[in-house]
């Protein structure tokens, strides 16, 4: 296939490929529908959710105490199993295949790390070197959510979240903006992923290679 | 009003203006949103995941990209992992309706607009989004980097990538689609 060939390759094929997934021509734009399901769920989530956190009657309290002492012992438990058999505790992930595991908590603790980075100056997302672990983390939460580390829903909505925030800040790198204190991105939003990625990662002293 | 009136009005709470940034920019997004999932429903759930998600931080937009760039880079996002949790779900489950996603193209195309379709759907979803984004929608490679997060020389690479991916899947067809 010659340089002809090629050009005419691709002359073609931006034209045969507006037919992809291309709406159909008497298709219409669900405006409406998709509206209310946004007021919808927008309604929802301004709604507060109330939970009783103290039970009607005397008896469901005991039980309740009866079951925070039981998860409490199992907690306890599992906690010095690991710390015997590691050295370090570690979160139960009985589900995950351990590699996944490790990758997921190594991931996650050099996120936390990040985020940290972030948080402490409005100029750091700029900064040459956050850009380019910024760029990584973006990868490897990537794979992440393709693996079985993120089948986990909770785990799953955190390396979203985290994703988003990674490409809010690889999008500074591209702004032509001379203010620099205006930051694009929230610090409430930090804020709260930053204690979502501290609660998913274990404590102790870091695993050691 | 412009955008940026408009965009500050949002920002305090108001819903009229909520409302006229999604009706400028809605029918866009969905497009997009239906170039990537091929599938009606989907791209409905994808744009109302997507205007969810734009509403909740549209606080935190301080305007250095223009709004569309963000809310297209927030799309992109809510698509592909929308996408991940189908194709994982048709892996493992192999449900049934799920053989029928992307079944929105009509059926008598022809043997060369299928075969192309075809190869299309099994790029890696990198270059296929980027082919999309840029042959199909339109973007430049300065959007495209900007909504998923990679230099535009990356997304220069894998078009190219995906293109010579393209060529190479239907170099037995160059009679057809060289006459």
């Amino acid at each position: 296939m010659n340089a002809n060939d090629d050009d005419r390759f691709d002359a073609w094929l931006r034209a045969a490929s507006a037919g992809y997934n291309a709406l159909p021509p008497d298709a219409q734009v669900p405006r409406e529908e998709m509206w209310r399901a946004i007021a919808a769920a927008r309604a929802a989530a301004a709604t507060p959710r109330v939970t009783r956190l103290v039970p009607r009657t005397p008896w469901a309290l005991a039980a309740a105490a009866v079951a925070l002492l039981a998860v409490g012992i199992g907690i306890g438990r599992m906690t010095q199993t690991d710390q015997v058999n590691s050295g370090f505790s570690t979160a139960p992930d009985s589900q995950l295949p351990a590699t996944y595991s490790v990758a997921a908590t190594r991931h996650l603790t050099s996120a936390e790390a990040f985020v940290t980075a972030v948080r402490m100056s409005s100029y750091a997302p700029r900064d040459t070197a956050i850009q380019r672990w910024a760029r990584d983390l973006l990868t490897d939460t990537r794979l992440l959510l393709d693996s079985p580390a993120g089948e986990d829903q909770r785990r799953r909505a955190l390396l979203e979240d985290l994703e988003l925030l990674l490409v809010q800040v690889l999008q500074l790198e591209d702004s032509r903006t001379t203010d620099t204190n205006e930051l694009l991105l929230d610090k409430t939003q930090q804020d709260q992923l930053l204690t979502r990625l501290r609660a998913n990662v274990p404590a102790g002293p870091p695993a050691r290679s | 009003m412009n955008e940026r009136e408009l965009l500050t009005r949002a920002q305090a709470g108001d819903p009229v203006a909520e409302r006229a940034i999604y009706d400028t920019h809605v029918d866009r997004v969905y497009r997009l949103a239906f170039r990537l999932a091929g599938d009606a429903e989907l791209a409905k759930e994808f744009t109302q995941d997507a205007f969810v998600r734009a509403f909740e931080r549209l606080a935190t937009f301080r305007g250095d990209s223009a709004l569309s760039t963000w809310l297209h880079a927030i799309t992109v996002s809510v698509a592909l992992n929308g996408l991940r949790k189908v194709r994982r779900l048709k892996r493992e489950v192999q449900l049934e309706h799920a053989e029928s996603l992307g079944s929105d193209r009509p059926r008598s195309d022809p043997l060369l607009r299928q075969r192309l379709d075809e190869a299309i759907d099994k790029l890696p979803t990198g270059y296929r989004t980027v082919f999309l984004m840029h042959d199909v929608q339109g973007f430049t490679h300065e959007e495209i980097g900007a909504a998923l997060g990679i230099e535009v020389g990356t997304s220069k690479a894998q078009l190219f990538r995906a293109r010579a991916r393209l060529r190479e899947r239907l170099a037995d067809l160059a009679g057809a689609w060289s006459a």
